[in-house]
């Protein structure tokens, strides 16, 4: 399959938000090509209307997102959807629609009116199946599978549009944490194979840390701290960010961080006593 | 893959779709108050020795099958539409109001203009159901997210209920209306006659072409807003010109026929239980599905009661609901 091109996507003093509620004041982010970025941040903070307004559902008030230096909203529809595709938290499958069809929809930016189903688009259906190791459930009804399995045709839905920038707004929510580390695994890989440049938004700390090359946290609207993992999930950072007390741990010594968060309630050492304990050596 | 399998599936409902039509347009100009034999037909049609009563019979049949054929197929399509433009499994026409802004229309031209012509009705109701549906979609789209499937339902329901209850004030004040609207409520094609039909299927066609092209956006749609967005579908000028197809088609069948409730609703059901949710079958189907029930209902109609004949609205119902009934019991049909 065709390999994704490295593009630009550059956000500059953007302002979004919905009627008088502003919910982003001003932003500005340049998401690195190629590479997987994760959004965190604490509810409200404003990452899903980011996300939006990156994917075009949301025009900013002012302020401008280029794609390959060019305004996001001067791209023809279908332009657009071939370079950017989006998975948004919870999409819906048709009743009665199997997994083959429904990756297949995914193909709709490379279709006209009189240019229907081609042999590209079958090809692309069928790398997207086998990518996301869905080839089997193909003849199955979406409703019958489970929620890991349902998770993964979206992905392929969405490999099956072969944008080469992808969005996804928490792809991992109503997963137990096997399916979630299989499935980040899974955007990983894509994104090695590939070069799909990945932006997703994630509430998982952990995960984000392990998944991401690139972290972004937010708060109110605004980047609060931007970098690598290492640079981002510092307990400091985490209790100005979400105002939670916990240890930041490298319990592999290899820099891939842990966040143990603090309980007020006493278990397994835990403590409010001990945590803070730990964490003041943490920063320290 | 077993998509050959689906695909041959999907191919064999087709063609007994198509034989059934045919079917039910044969027994269409066969049957009635004066049965016409098998042989006399195909002399009809090889163009030798019919008697002229015989020959007239068939001719009105012909108009009457072609009016049975159009408004089936028109209200089909449209319920189609309806229920994939406001991704609603209760959608029909029904639903926007434009029965009720039909009616609505009808019982202010007998009330206050005396009007008495079927063709009087028919100008009017597509007045009223346009109307309606400008006036339904307009007010839905206000506000940030446009006329969104719910807003559209909704106000839908809203200007129905305040047109059904005005109409049912002008009803109970003026009793001469009611007797003249009561036909025409039913949903008949008994008056069938070339001369109105030609400005409707004009309408028709464009509407149901609309649908056709469109077929795919509807897919996209069933997706969920955000998601045909970003699969690059323009929503809001899509749904917007889908509308415009569904209100042609609804508007125009129902002026024609008046409003014939429930096929709108049932056809789609039906073929998704056997085709699956890919507009770009149900909407061909469904036109091919809904000629086939009207057709076979507006001949039920005419000899069940001789001398009297039933009503295709009524017939259509009757027959429709027990089959409806069977088909969702037994199979697993889907919502969209």
């Amino acid at each position: 399959m065709k390999n994704a091109e490295p593009r630009s996507l550059t956000i500059e003093n953007v302002r979004l938000g919905y009627g008088a509620k502003t919910i982003v004041p001003d932003l500005s982010l340049e998401i690195p090509a190629g590479q997987v970025t994760a959004i965190i941040g604490p509810n409200g903070c404003g990452k899903s209307t980011l996300l939006r307004g990156i994917s075009r559902l949301l025009k900013p008030e002012s302020g401008t997102i280029s794609l390959d230096g060019r305004d996001v909203h001067s791209y023809p529809a279908k332009e657009f959807a071939r370079r950017v595709g989006l998975l948004p938290q919870s999409p819906i499958a048709p009743d009665g629609i199997t997994v083959a069809d429904l990756v297949s929809r995914g193909r709709y930016p490379y279709q006209g009116l009189f240019k229907k189903n081609s042999r590209e688009d079958d090809e692309a259906v069928a790398w997207a199946l086998e990518a996301t190791n869905t080839m089997a459930l193909a003849e199955n009804q979406v409703s019958d599978l489970s929620g890991g399995q349902r998770q993964r045709v979206w992905i392929a839905m969405a490999l099956a549009q072969q944008t080469d920038i992808l969005l996804l707004d928490e792809p991992t929510t109503y997963l137990d944490l096997a399916h979630q580390v299989d499935l980040l695994d899974l955007l990983c890989e894509l994104n090695e194979t590939r070069g799909t440049t990945m932006v997703m938004v994630l509430h998982e700390l952990n995960l984000a840390a392990r998944a991401a090359h690139h972290l972004v946290a937010m708060k109110d609207g605004q980047i609060a701290v931007a970098g690598s993992a290492e640079e981002v999930m510092t307990g400091e950072n985490l209790l100005n960010i979400f105002g939670l007390k916990a240890s930041v741990a490298d319990p592999l010594g290899n820099g891939s961080t842990v966040v143990v968060p603090h309980s007020r309630v006493a278990k397994g050492g835990f403590s409010a006593e001990t945590a803070d304990q730990a964490m003041l050596e943490d920063v320290s | 893959m077993g998509s050959s399998l689906r695909r041959h599936r999907k191919v064999t409902v087709a063609v007994l779709l198509l034989a059934l039509l045919l079917l039910a347009t044969l027994l269409s100009f066969l049957l009635g108050t004066r049965p016409i034999a098998p042989a006399t037909f195909w002399n009809y049609l090889t163009g030798t020795d019919v008697s002229g009563m015989d020959r007239a019979v068939i001719d009105q049949r012909a108009v009457r099958t072609l009016w049975a054929v159009t408004v089936g197929a028109s209200l089909a399509i449209a319920g189609t539409g309806m229920q994939g433009v406001t991704r609603n499994p209760l959608g029909d026409p029904g639903i926007l109001g434009l029965n009720a802004g039909a009616a609505f229309a009808v019982v202010v031209g007998i009330v206050f203009f005396g009007l008495s012509s079927p063709a009087g009705f028919a100008a009017l109701a597509f007045v009223g159901a346009t109307v309606t549906a400008v006036v339904v979609y307009a007010v839905a789209a206000i506000g940030r997210d446009g006329a969104t499937p719910v807003k559209l339902a909704l106000m839908g329901a809203a200007v129905s209920a305040g047109l059904l209850s005005l109409t049912s004030a002008f009803l109970l004040r003026y009793n001469d209306a009611l007797d003249s609207l009561r036909k025409w409520r039913q949903g008949t094609i008994a008056g069938a006659n070339m001369e109105d039909y030609f400005p409707g299927i004009f309408l028709l066609v464009a509407g149901a072409l609309i649908l056709l092209l469109g077929a795919q956006s509807i897919n996209n749609f069933a997706l969920g807003d955000d998601m045909a967005a970003s699969l690059g579908e323009n929503v809001a000028l899509k749904r917007l010109v889908m509308f415009v197809g569904i209100a042609l088609l609804a508007g125009t069948a129902t002026s024609m026929a008046g409003p014939i409730a429930f096929l709108g609703l049932m056809v789609p059901h039906a073929l998704r239980a056997l085709v699956g949710p890919d507009y770009r079958l149900l909407v061909p189907l469904s036109g091919i599905l809904g000629a086939t029930v009207l057709t076979l209902s507006d001949t039920v109609g005419r000899i069940v009661l001789p001398p009297e004949e039933v009503p295709v609205g009524v017939t259509m119902v009757v027959l429709g609901v027990p089959v409806f009934i069977f088909l969702i019991r037994s199979r697993k049909t889907g919502d969209l």
